[in-house]
């Protein structure tokens, strides 16, 4: 109980014995003075009950005095006449006593079964608050602001930040800063010892510092700082605060070990994707480079004596494969580049039909009399792009298209502006693919289902990806209502096409006239 | 393609094979080059160094030089600059995949022409033959009438016909023609067309380039999204298709 808790109690005993002593005062000419005793007696009793021991013993030796006072014979002086009023004056001390005691007892009980109903109910929200964050700087910022508020404290939280230091997770940042509060913070952390009064206090350190650790591995500090005059923290206050940190350090050790399996997890995925695509690699490589190596020692065992028509099978094996594997080696490399993350792409104002032009020569000998028409809106002016990278995505698409659709069905390459974007589609009629398969076409190293007959390690629309994103694109496919599939292309134009000047109109051809 | 040995031998004057002098560090790259040019009828010279290499030019008097962009001891630029300091013999670069800006440089510091690795034969022997005609041309009068398929280039009377009809050209789109047909067969970099056409002032202004090579290819091939005849070498310049040996 406070100071001014036991005055006030001090006050109430005096107040009950002076009502007790005026109803005295009324009824003393109708009772026996020894009948005055038991309305005393009862005044000691309530203050018993209201103020606890010590003024209920002072009420009682003001009731003594009082009564011998007032009533008791001969009255106005504090002598005795009668040798049994002394009796009556020690039975109203023990009363006062035992009473007193007993009540006060009975107070306490009641509020330490209060306070540890308080604290088992805020550990109880704080674990069920913790028991639903998913990282560490939600879990602290819970704790700090349920810890803060039970115990009217500022509340903060720091984490290791990788580099020996801390930094602030949640919380007030004032608490842990500036010096020597960091260092109080970082101290706490490397040493896993709690810091700050009741704990060793470093000079000049104003807060609390505690570890909250499991075993020996701390994973975060939490830091207090009591309001500017407030009493240190009592033996009741800082059990609460211990059950309130073991918890947090509990949840974030979950937290810890939850990200711990979640990247376990992911690494084990990266590995098992890493070898996959080394033996599909390996394997693509080996295929090419199997039927070049057998056909050229075909060659060379036979000498002069294989017929014409084997020989040039042979020769144009090797080099259909060679070919083949080129591209191959080439798409790793472009891919391993993207992927590098280098920013490469030179725009410049380029011809669409130009660069379309470009890619189509480029696979004359895949394409052979496979019809491509090439429909471009008319005037379609200069669009901002890297030539060099633009021609791969387009040769890429189309080889694609021909790859996936039957021989004899037409590609077809549409080029507009819409929305001050280039939109480019590339369109077959071949058997498109699955539903569901529009984003992961684009995957490295992803081969459609309808995709294992063809050849191909699956890079092509991946690096298409990877350069219009670089050209800042987007790029998707689709299936076409009447069979087969359409990839779009758009990138956004920025800024106007520069200026060509016309010049003076068709100039006459000199000399003679056809 | 198979082009009679002395077809492509027969541009040395002396009537003695042409002398190649390859320069690359390749063991492979090497004997492969002198099987397929010996079986045309050339004579090979082989430098395994930068520092052989410009030796070599001085001393074998080649006809042609292929010349390997990454050397272990000095960059190919380099001894392509150091032999362009006192010789014209026609030098044609072998580079690796995805080098346009060296294969501009190449080509802006004096190399005829490039060939990207892995490349076929006739690839690099086309490629050759146009240095090697170009070379012998030097010092002859340049001819008044190119002939390029269907096209025909009438240089003294500035007349341009496509099978026989007139075709009417703006003065830039006739300097443009005119200057991819005196090097038909070569590639010509953006900046020496830009130079050429518009003057020294324009040469980084790529998208006049663009602009009139598409009014030209609208005006003189049959379908100007496949282009025939003004062929685009993406990332480096434009080359004229060789139609027939001029």
């Amino acid at each position: 109980m406070s100071r001014s808790g036991k005055r006030t109690g001090y006050a109430g005993s005096v107040a009950i014995v002076g009502v007790t002593t005026l109803a005295a005062a009324v009824l003393h000419t109708h009772v026996e003075p020894s009948d005055l005793t038991m309305l005393y007696l009862l005044s000691v009793v309530i203050c018993a009950i209201a103020f606890g021991r010590g003024p209920a013993v002072a009420a009682a030796l003001l009731s003594v005095a009082l009564f011998d006072f007032l009533y008791v014979p001969p009255r106005f002086t504090f002598r005795v006449s009668e040798s049994h009023y002394l009796v009556t004056f020690a039975v109203m001390l023990v009363v006062a006593v035992v009473t007193g005691t007993l009540t006060a007892h009975v107070r306490d009980q009641r509020e330490k079964v209060l306070l540890r109903e308080t604290r088992l109910a805020s550990l109880h929200r704080l674990s069920h608050d913790l028991a639903v964050r998913g990282s560490a700087s939600e879990v602290l910022a819970a704790a700090v602001g349920r810890i803060g508020d039970v115990l009217g404290v500022s509340a903060a939280a720091s984490l290791p930040d990788g580099r020996g230091g801390v930094t602030l997770a949640a919380g007030d940042a004032s608490v842990v800063g500036p010096e020597p509060e960091r260092a109080a913070v970082v101290s706490a952390m490397l040493h896993a010892r709690a810091l700050g009064a009741p704990y060793g206090v470093p000079a000049g350190v104003r807060g609390v510092h505690l570890p909250l650790a499991t075993g020996a591995r701390v994973n975060a500090v939490l830091s207090l700082r009591a309001p500017e005059g407030a009493p240190p923290f009592d033996s009741e206050r800082l059990e609460m605060l211990r059950a309130f940190t073991n918890l947090t350090a509990l949840a974030l050790e979950r937290c810890r070990l939850t990200d711990e399996a979640r990247a376990v997890q992911t690494r084990v995925e990266a590995e098992q994707a890493r070898s996959a695509l080394l033996s599909s690699v390996s394997h693509d490589l080996r295929t090419p480079l199997a039927a070049i190596a057998g056909a050229a020692s075909a060659l060379r065992d036979a000498g002069g004596g294989l017929e014409p028509d084997a020989r040039r099978e042979l020769v144009e094996t090797i080099a259909q494969e060679a070919h083949r594997l080129n591209r191959l080696i080439g798409n790793l490399l472009e891919m391993t580049r993207l992927e590098s993350g280098a920013p490469r792409v030179r725009k410049e104002w380029h011809s669409l039909e130009e660069v379309i032009g470009s890619s189509l020569t480029l696979l004359e000998p895949e394409l052979g009399d496979r019809r491509v028409r090439v429909a471009l809106a008319p005037a379609l002016p200069l669009i901002p792009l890297d030539d060099v990278l633009f021609e791969q995505v387009v040769r890429n698409l189309v080889e694609n298209a021909n790859k996936y659709s039957p021989p004899g069905k037409p590609i077809e390459i549409r080029a507009s502006i819409e929305d001050g974007n280039l939109r480019l589609e590339i369109l077959d009629e071949g058997a498109g693919f699955a539903a569901g398969e529009e984003a992961r076409l684009f995957e490295k190293f992803y081969r459609g289902s309808r995709a294992a007959a063809a050849p191909g390690v699956g890079l092509g629309l991946a690096i298409c990806r990877g350069i219009v994103e670089a050209h800042g694109g987007t790029i998707e496919a689709a299936n076409r209502p009447e069979g087969g599939a359409r990839f779009t292309v758009r990138v956004p134009i920025e800024g106007a096409p520069p200026a060509v000047e016309d010049e003076p109109p068709v100039e006459p051809i000199a000399g003679d006239s056809v | 393609m198979a082009t009679p040995a002395a077809a492509d031998s027969e541009t040395r004057t002396s009537g003695a094979p042409a002398v190649v002098l390859v320069v690359d560090d390749e063991h492979a790259i090497r004997r492969f080059l002198r099987a397929g040019l010996e079986s045309q009828g050339y004579r090979i010279v082989e430098a395994t160094s930068g520092e052989e290499g410009i030796a070599q030019a001085a001393t074998c008097a080649p006809d042609v030089i292929l010349l390997d962009l990454g050397l272990p001891d000095i960059d190919g630029l380099a001894v392509l600059r150091r032999i362009r300091e006192w010789s014209q013999t026609p030098i044609v670069v072998l580079t690796a995949r995805e080098q346009e800006r060296d294969k501009v440089e190449a080509l802006d510091g004096g190399a005829d022409d490039y060939v990207t690795k892995p490349f076929s034969m006739p690839e690099l022997l086309a490629r050759m033959r146009v240095g090697l005609r170009h070379r012998a041309r030097v010092g002859r009068e340049a001819a008044t009438v190119i002939d390029s398929g269907p096209l025909r280039i009438d240089l003294a009377k500035r007349r341009v016909t496509l099978g026989g009809a007139v075709v009417s050209l703006t003065p830039i789109e006739y300097r443009l023609l005119t200057t991819l047909a005196r090097h038909a067969g070569r590639v010509l970099t953006h900046k020496f067309l830009l130079g050429e056409v518009w003057g020294p002032a324009y040469t980084s202004q790529h998208h006049y380039l663009r602009v009139y090579m598409a009014q030209l290819r609208n005006k003189i091939e049959p379908d100007p999204g496949r282009p025939r005849l003004l062929m685009t070498e993406t990332g480096v310049g434009y080359r004229m298709a060789e139609t027939e040996d001029a």
